[in-house]
Order: structure tokens, then C-alpha cells, then sequence
């Protein structure tokens, strides 16, 4: 399976949490945001900002950089 | 308030009051404590929680309000507090008796997770369901029954915004000794995804959850559009600022009516004198002439309540991300220097929302620089007197404009600060936004009032202490020393005459040099430096060294200082309040909030510099231009 980074995922199609790691990573686990889970990117902000994540009833903003990454894979 | 000697009162603990963040954890703090409620006062304490008191006979109960926090895991200074004083580590605040749990019904899990950590503490914990009716709009259900089997603690539901259940809790308050401690599966030394575990489980056995609230759905499709939501937002942005100016025009008009009135009935019935010159002039010209501007903070104050509570502020920080990119900040830095616009107290103490000190620090730096409602007087009145009253594509007066141009600027030259900053000494790599959307929610009116009311306390306990204090000395410095008035002179020569050869005139004088450059003459330079104490003083302080020329002309200090002030002269004066930090109490916390004198010496200085040369370019090229 090809992984991808969360960031360039395909809008408004689930995919599958691989992993988080970097600084936040914690607080984005908390939210909901963790391996195993299946989000969705809602979508994202002009000219390379954050974008919106959904994941059940929660909706996370977020600016993924090299120091925050979320690993995915399409379902 | 009552005035009752504290000791009739049995004070029946601190109980802490905790959930994560966007629960409605302050909509239930204001519907138990009501308009009891103060900062916490803690000597030594950087970041200070709200106090509440909750009382029932002879009882009461303090509630102390700790910021929001998802597990004892924090990143930014707001959450460590509540995690320190959660733990007992708090080197001022003691830890808390009892602790009351507010649970999201909507997002149970992560809720969870939290009780799960605060489980480990040993303390008695009652759980307060928010949010139970937008479960059951959606067509969901929340299980309470479960939620009390699972762990082991009382369960009570409440709808905050409509005071439903509040009696309930504000009864367990008083009764904490049968308040249990609950059943803890995990220990302190368990890691955060053991709680995260834990959470999901329990959250599985009591909630079915509905749709996700189409209405919120359907709300950011267009609010967060790339196209749409960039204009509607640079559109609140612009009705924002028209508002203050527009809306709190009449009411302003009938505060100074009511005043000159009071003025005039005190002027016709007192002989002539020091005691009808101290309260016309020192008492009621000086604080009348700063309540007068009551109006457009309390508009401000319910903009930007209005504008946090319906969840639209995380989505502006959304929006604007990549913007504050540009200047080194992120989207969470627009939340502090939005609320700058009303004051930089709060805005400074609110940075404590982001998670990085550097971050942190540059919004802090920015902060003053953002056009607070102490600004607005002065702009009022020098706009109101150098700017026709032209109107433009109907709706928008030139006035507007320009006063919506000074705040541009203002924000602009504040971020380029922080540019600065971030390029020099705060340098190092971004930490991500990373930020929760709430729910869309009706803003309850019950909270904007609380707000706004204590904002308007406020802003006019300083304007009956502060500013009627610097009022008070002005005037004996305008009175001193009495001059003998020639036979035949009118009481406007006289009062005229009494002006120029007074000890205010002489520091005014003797000072005016260092502004000249900038067209300002002595009594500019005099409303400048009383500014120094509270920026609204300039105003009061024009109305003092004015007031002969507007008792006589029987016009409005705005209508007096239209024909003494040229429009470069009004322009300078203009640029110099967009930059000056004149502010003893931002510069107190932000002493505070950054530890050391360090950084409001650096601001008070640079702030000075820019005030200077912008005055003096602006002075410069109208001059050369009308």
C-alpha cells in the first residue's frame, strides 16, 4: 500500500492514519488524529495554509510542515 | 456585591472547574456564578484564572476557572497552569478540594481521555454533560446512567445558555462531602494514548452519535470558501470597524449633550470662581469628555465577543494562517491582535494561547501597535475635526475611511514588528497552527452582556480615577498661578489670559521645542505628554485647555479645534497616536507576561522613534502637498 502525506491527500475521500510524529503530535492524537483512525481532509487554505481535517464529530485546523507529519493511505 | 464582613461565611473549599477546550466551560461558569466573578489575584502568579463565587444562604462555594486542556500533556503556558494546579504543583494556587468535570456530549472521547488523567488525582470529581440537546438535535443519544456506572461519579446534565440543570449543580456545590472520588483504571504514570484508550472505550457504551450538524457543514462550505470566505471575511472585517464609528455616533452625541447640559446648569448656578471653574472644567469637563466614547467600546466589546463565541475566530485563524505567515506569525496570533483592537491588556494576556514562547513573544511585541479603544477618542475627535464629513458610495464617510486607514496601518507597522522580531532575535523554526473548530453556536446573551459589562467597568473606573485624578492636577496647573485680569477684559480674555500665563503653559512652552519639528504647539505638546498617563487623556486634556474658547463659541470641543487645527497639524498628531505606546498598564503586563522590564523598555522606545519620524514625514509631505 502507498503511503501518503496527509497534506496531499485527495479532498473529501477517507483515508487511513499510518502515523504522527513531530512536535504536536500529541495534542493532534488527542484530537482524535491517530493511527488506525480513518479522516478525511475537508479542505484547504489558499496558497499552501492549513487545511481541515474531519474525523467523526471533530473538526481539527491544521499546518502540516516537515516538523508535523501525519502518514495516510487511501482505503 | 454584598458588603457583608467575610467572616459570616463559611467558605466551602476551592473546587476547580475543568473540561476541554470548547465545551461551554465559561457559558457554565457565568450561568453559576452570574456577575460574582473576578480575576483570581494570586501575588506571584503570571497567568491568573477567574475566580467565581457561587453562594446559597451563608454558604459559599469559590469556583476557580482553569483554561481549557485536553491531558496533563501541555503546550502552551494557559494549559500548564491548569495542569499544575490540577496536580498540586502550582507554586501559589492551592490544589483544589474538588474538581467539577464539564464533558462535551457531542465529542465524549476526547472529554474522556481527560477525566481519564484527572481520574489518577484522587480527588472527589462531579461531571457536568454539555451540549446533551445539540446529541439529541442531531438524532443522536448520550447514556448518562452508563457514564455514572463507567465512572463511578455523579452525572448531571445541563443546558448552560438556557440555565437548564444549573440549580442541580450549584446545590452539589454545597454538599461536596458526598461528592466520590472515581474509580481510577489507570495511574499518573500511564501515557497519554493508554487515557486516549480508555476515553474511546467508555465513549463507545455511551453515546450514538447523530449527523455531524449539517448546519455548521453547510456554514463552512461557504465561510472557509478559498474565494467566498476570503471576501466575507475581509467584509466583517470592514463592517467591524465602520460600526464603532457609525452605529455609536447618536449615542455619543447624546452622552456629550448630557454633559455640556450639566455644565451649563453648574456654570449658571455657582458664582464665578475657582469652585465653578474646578467642576466644569476638572471634574465634568475632564471625565465627561472620556465617557463620552462609553458607546463605541461597548460596540467593540460585543464585535469581538460575538465574533469568539459563535466559533467564527478559529475559522478567521484558518483563514488567515498563511497570511500571518508572511510576517512570521501564525493563525493563532490573529486571535490576541484581533482582541488588541479592544484593549492590549487582554490581547497580550490571551498570546498565552500559542504554543511557541517565540511565537509568543512576537504577537506580544505586536500587540500595542494594534489600535486600541483608548486610540478611538483621540482619532474621534482629531478625524471629526481636520476630515470633512464627506460621504462616499453612500454607506461609507470619508471619516470612516481614514479611521479605518489609521487601524491598517497600525496592524500593519505591528506585524512588520514582529517580522522584525522573528528575523532577529526570535529566530528558529515555525511551530505548526494546529487549532479545533467549534460547533457553530448562537452567541448566549447572557455571557456578551457579562462581558461587555465588566469591559465597560472598566474602561470607566479608569476614567473616574485615573483620568479624573490627571484632570484634577491639570486643571490647578491651568489655575496657577492666578493671574490678575485687566478691568473691561471679557471673561474669555480673561480665562484666555489666565491659560497662557499658567504653569501648564509654561511645561507646554518649555517642552514644545522637541515637537515643533512634528507642527505641534504647546498645548499639542501639553495634550501629548498628559496622554502618557492613559491615551484618552488627551482628550480631556483638550477639553481643559480649550474650554474658554467652547464655553464662549457655545460649539463642541470638535467644533472648537476645527478652526485651530490645520490639517497637517491634525495628520501628525494622527500618525503620532497610530505608533506611541502610551500606556502604563500594557506596559505593566506586558512586564508581566514576559518576565522582565526588558521588553516594554524595547517597545516603549521603538514605539517612541516610529511615533516621531511617521509624525514628522506626515507633518512634512502635507505641508509640501496642500
Amino acid at each position: 500500500m502507498n503511503s501518503l502525506q496527509l497534506q496531499k491527500a485527495p479532498l473529501k475521500t477517507p483515508v487511513r492514519i499510518l502515523s504522527v510524529h513531530g512536535v504536536l503530535a500529541t495534542r493532534l492524537r488527542e484530537l482524535g488524529i491517530r493511527p488506525g483512525v480513518i479522516c478525511t481532509v475537508r479542505r484547504r487554505a489558499l496558497l499552501g495554509g492549513p487545511i481541515e481535517v474531519a474525523t467523526g464529530q471533530t473538526r481539527v485546523a491544521v499546518r502540516l510542515t516537515p516538523e508535523l507529519q501525519v502518514l495516510v493511505e487511501l482505503v | 456585591m454584598t458588603h457583608q464582613p467575610k467572616n459570616t461565611y463559611i467558605m466551602s473549599g476551592r473546587v476547580a472547574l475543568i473540561g476541554t477546550p470548547n465545551v461551554g466551560k465559561s457559558t457554565l461558569f457565568n450561568a453559576l456564578t452570574g456577575l460574582n466573578q473576578k480575576v483570581g489575584n494570586f501575588p506571584g502568579v503570571t497567568v491568573e484564572p477567574w475566580l467565581g463565587t457561587v453562594r446559597y444562604n451563608t454558604e459559599e462555594c469559590v469556583l476557580i476557572d482553569l483554561p481549557g486542556i485536553y491531558g496533563f500533556e501541555s503546550t502552551s503556558e494557559d494549559e500548564r497552569l491548569s495542569v499544575d494546579v490540577l496536580r498540586g504543583l502550582h507554586p501559589k494556587i492551592e490544589q483544589p478540594v474538588a474538581i467539577l468535570f464539564v464533558l462535551d456530549a457531542t465529542a465524549p472521547e476526547k472529554s474522556l481521555a481527560l477525566f481519564s488523567a484527572i481520574s489518577t488525582l484522587g480527588i472527589p470529581v462531579q461531571i457536568v454533560a454539555t451540549m446533551v440537546d445539540s446529541v439529541k438535535a442531531t438524532g443522536g443519544h448520550f447514556d448518562d446512567i452508563t457514564l455514572q456506572h463507567e465512572t463511578g461519579v455523579t452525572v448531571h446534565s445541563v443546558v448552560g445558555s438556557k440555565g437548564l440543570g444549573i440549580r442541580e449543580v450549584q446545590d452539589a456545590l454545597f454538599d461536596i462531602k458526598q461528592w466520590k472520588t472515581p474509580r481510577a483504571s489507570l495511574t499518573i504514570q500511564s501515557s497519554v494514548d493508554e487515557h486516549i484508550h480508555w476515553g474511546l472505550s467508555i465513549a463507545e457504551k455511551i453515546i450514538v452519535q447523530g449527523e455531524h450538524s449539517a448546519f455548521s457543514e453547510k456554514l463552512d462550505s461557504i465561510l472557509l470558501h478559498p474565494v467566498w470566505g476570503s471576501i466575507i471575511f475581509c467584509v466583517i472585517m470592514l463592517l467591524f470597524f465602520q460600526s464603532i464609528f457609525t452605529w455609536a455616533q447618536p449615542l455619543m452625541d447624546g452622552i456629550d449633550a448630557g454633559f455640556s447640559m450639566l455644565q451649563d446648569i453648574v456654570y449658571s448656578k455657582l458664582p464665578d470662581g475657582l469652585l465653578r471653574s474646578f467642576l466644569t472644567k476638572g471634574v465634568i469637563g475632564g471625565v465627561g469628555s472620556v465617557l463620552v466614547f462609553l458607546p463605541q467600546i461597548i460596540i467593540l466589546n460585543i464585535c469581538i465577543s460575538v465574533l469568539e463565541e459563535c466559533g467564527y475566530l478559529a475559522r478567521a485563524a484558518f483563514l488567515v494562517d498563511r497570511a500571518m505567515g508572511i510576517f512570521g506569525l501564525q493563525g493563532r496570533s490573529f486571535i490576541p491582535l484581533l482582541g488588541s483592537f479592544a484593549c492590549a491588556i487582554p490581547g497580550i494576556m490571551s498570546a498565552r494561547i500559542i504554543p511557541s514562547y517565540r511565537d509568543r513573544m512576537a504577537t506580544i511585541m505586536a500587540a500595542p501597535l494594534m489600535a486600541c479603544s483608548a486610540r478611538l477618542p483621540v482619532y474621534t475627535l482629531l478625524i471629526g475635526a481636520v476630515i470633512p464629513a464627506t460621504a462616499v458610495w453612500g454607506y461609507f464617510s470619508v471619516q470612516g475611511l481614514v479611521l479605518s486607514g489609521l487601524y491598517v496601518l497600525g496592524a500593519v507597522s505591528g506585524l512588520l514588528i514582529a517580522l522584525a522580531l522573528k528575523k532577529t532575535m526570535f529566530k528558529g523554526a515555525m511551530v505548526p497552527f494546529l487549532m479545533e473548530f467549534p460547533v457553530y453556536r448562537a452567541p448566549s446573551i447572557k455571557n456578551l452582556w457579562l462581558t461587555v459589562i465588566s469591559r465597560s467597568r472598566d474602561f470607566v473606573q479608569t476614567a473616574g480615577t485615573v483620568i479624573l485624578g490627571f484632570s484634577i492636577v491639570l486643571w490647578l496647573l491651568t489655575e496657577l498661578p492666578q493671574t490678575q485680569t485687566i478691568p473691561g477684559a471679557t471673561q474669555l480674555q480673561k480665562e484666555q489670559q489666565q491659560m497662557e500665563h499658567s504653569v501648564a503653559a509654561t511645561i507646554g512652552k518649555s517642552i514644545q521645542p522637541v515637537f515643533a519639528p512634528l507642527g505641534f504647539d504647546w498645548r499639542l505638546t501639553l495634550g501629548v505628554l498628559s496622554s502618557y498617563a492613559a491615551r484618552e487623556t488627551f482628550v480631556s486634556a483638550m477639553g481643559q485647555i480649550y474650554a474658554a474658547d467652547v464655553q464662549e463659541s457655545d460649539a463642541s470641543l470638535r467644533g472648537v479645534l476645527q478652526q485651530k487645527l490645520s490639517l497637517p497639524v491634525g495628520l501628525s498628531l494622527l500618525a503620532f497616536y497610530v505608533y506611541a505606546l502610551q500606556c502604563i498598564s500594557t506596559m505593566a503586563i506586558m512586564k508581566r507576561e514576559t518576565g522582565s522590564w526588558k521588553w516594554p523598555a524595547i517597545a516603549f522606545g521603538v514605539t517612541l522613534v516610529l511615533a516621531y519620524i511617521a509624525s514628522l514625514l506626515v507633518f512634512n509631505i502635507s505641508l509640501i502637498l496642500s
